[in-house]
């Protein structure tokens, strides 16, 4: 493999791990809770893709991530409400909830396992096996949706959050819930539509990562490399986790390729480690987020 | 001597509490009237920031009513309540450090915000404090105290309440800050607005407020005419540290 075709293939798991940290991130910020359920949603999100490519043969690629993106968007938002939402709300310890959330993704894997079964499926659609030509490099045809989806969302995230009421509710509730309600702010509904955004981005991942990978109900398991590039930029900072998500993805392939490919998932903890070492609290604490 | 006009804001036999059996007020009956600035004193742990919790929405109350304008609002949702018209500057002013200081002047606006008032409203924020106009894009949690105390005022502003709660407003900040606090809620009061003022303050609060309220563990101890209390020995004795 070429030093390009390694660039290109680490900076696209990269934005997939970063799009799956943006979501570890929101839910911290809004909720102080790291929710392990994230990647399992994505996984869903991957299903998700998958059902309607099936149900829907010739779909558009982008419809069916946004299809994938909505009804995600709507299971985080009932996950919320029904699983979490009850235990926040009896003041359950924070290890408790973190179980919970460990718990959750094991329901998701399972019932996916239950509806779509144990093997791999790959998508039927021609982006499966397509390829791109970039300066007489073979790519995956994918990384151009990669390419304009990542940048698409981020930018779309900062308009949110910055230029609409619901994103500035959405900051103020996670900074101080009970000013707010007294601004006329739920919070409770806040953290329900910040679980819903954060779990439509996963889902945005998770169509974008199948055609390059595989979709099962055990491709959560990218969700603990996620984390670490949550951790790596600072959890709850969104620009943090787009940095440990390339950081991650770079690291782990570029490393992966000088010791040995059995090791990339031990490379992206050990850059995990690294870091935190250096700067514990993440690269972009302190910095606006 | 009693005005004619209606209470603005009341509470009748209020009783609140954060854990069962240990109640932190006990009957506390509050009014104040259209117009009309009241304050609230008490030592700390008195359970003055409670009352204000409990008007806000933020703490339900075991037992007793709170009235706006002679309409129940107790039960109501915070963000129910901020619609009826009460706006408050919280203890320790709660500015949303990750906001910037306009960002947070809107927030202070978002019950309004289905028309555009609270863009055109920022300009007269600006106004009253034109030392945010230079902070708009910092990070609230970057600024000093006074000027978090401006955001915290601001914000509550752009809520254009009719009765506005300050809890502690001058808490923690110099003399010279401490008097533009008070100087800015007798403009307010001078404006009309109806203001209920938690102190522990008491000789500057006295000054402002046309009416008192003395608040020891809980009841209602003592409540007159802002002179009659300044010139009490009693509360002289032990609020205003004189006698
Ligand atoms: N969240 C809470 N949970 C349990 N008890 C509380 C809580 N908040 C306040 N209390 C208790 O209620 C009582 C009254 O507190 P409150 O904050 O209303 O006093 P305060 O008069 O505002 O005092 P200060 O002048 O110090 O602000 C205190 O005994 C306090 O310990
Ligand atoms: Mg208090």
């Amino acid at each position: 493999m070429t030093f390009v075709i390694q660039l290109m293939s680490g900076l696209a798991v990269g934005c997939i791990y970063g799009l799956v940290a943006i979501g570890f991130s929101m839910i911290y910020r809004a909720m102080g809770l790291v929710n392990f359920a994230q990647a399992d949603i994505m996984m869903i999100g991957a299903f998700l893709g998958y059902a309607i490519l099936v149900a829907a043969p010739g779909i558009p690629f982008w419809l069916a991530i946004i299809g994938a993106m909505l009804g995600a968007a709507l299971l985080g938002f009932v996950i919320e409400r029904v699983a979490i939402r009850p235990s926040v709300a009896r003041r359950a310890d924070q290890v408790y909830l973190v179980l919970l959330t460990l718990g959750i993704g094991i329901v998701l894997s399972n019932g996916a396992r239950l509806i779509w079964g144990a093997d791999p499926v790959v998508y039927p659609t021609g982006l499966t096996h397509q390829t791109l030509t970039l300066a007489g490099y073979p790519l995956p045809a994918v990384y151009l949706y990669i390419a304009v989806v990542m940048p698409a969302l981020l930018v779309g995230l900062h308009l949110f959050f910055t230029r609409t009421w619901l994103g500035l509710a959405l900051r103020a509730a996670a900074d101080d819930p009970d000013t707010a309600a007294t601004m006329g702010v739920r919070p409770a509904l806040a953290t329900s539509v910040s679980f819903a955004l954060a779990s439509a981005i996963g889902a945005a991942a998770g169509v974008l990562y199948a055609p390059i990978s595989y979709v099962s109900f055990d491709m959560g398991v990218i969700g603990v490399k996620a984390f670490a590039a949550a951790v790596v930029g600072t959890l709850g900072s969104i620009p943090g986790a787009v940095l440990g998500g390339f950081i991650i993805g770079l690291g782990e392939t570029f490393g992966g390729q000088l010791i040995a490919t059995e090791y990339q998932d031990s490379i992206a903890f050990a850059i995990m480690i690294g870091i935190l070492l250096l700067k514990p609290t993440g690269l972009l604490s302190g910095a606006r987020r | 001597m009693e005005s004619k006009s209606p209470a603005a804001l009341a509470l009748t036999g209020i009783e609140a509490g954060y854990v069962a059996g240990v109640p932190v007020l006990s009957g506390v009956d509050l009014e104040v009237r259209e117009g009309e600035v009241v304050t609230l004193l008490g030592r700390n742990g008195a359970g003055k920031s409670t009352a204000i919790r409990v008007i806000c929405g933020l703490l339900k109350p075991n037992a007793g009513r709170v009235e706006l304008h002679g309409e129940r609002i107790d039960g109501l949702e915070p963000a129910a309540i901020v619609g009826r018209g009460i706006a408050v500057v919280p203890e320790g002013r709660r500015v949303f450090g990750s906001l910037s200081v306009e960002e947070n002047l809107l927030m202070g606006g978002f019950a309004h915000r289905r028309g555009i008032a609270p863009k055109l409203d920022l300009d007269a924020i600006y106004t009253s404090f034109p030392r945010l106009v230079e902070r708009r894009t910092q990070l609230a949690g970057t600024l000093s105290g006074g000027e978090q105390q401006m955001v915290a005022m601001g914000r509550a502003l752009m809520a254009k309440p009719r009765v506005l709660l300050l809890d502690e407003p001058s808490m923690g900040l110099a003399p010279m800050l401490i008097d533009a606090v008070f100087d800015m809620i007798s403009t307010l009061a001078g404006k009309g607005l109806t203001i209920l003022l938690v102190e522990q303050n008491a000789s500057e609060a006295l000054d402002v407020a046309d009416r008192a309220y003395v608040l020891e563990r809980g009841r209602i101890r003592r409540e007159g005419p802002a002179e009659r209390l300044l010139s009490d020995p009693e509360i002289r004795a032990s609020y205003l540290g004189v006698g």
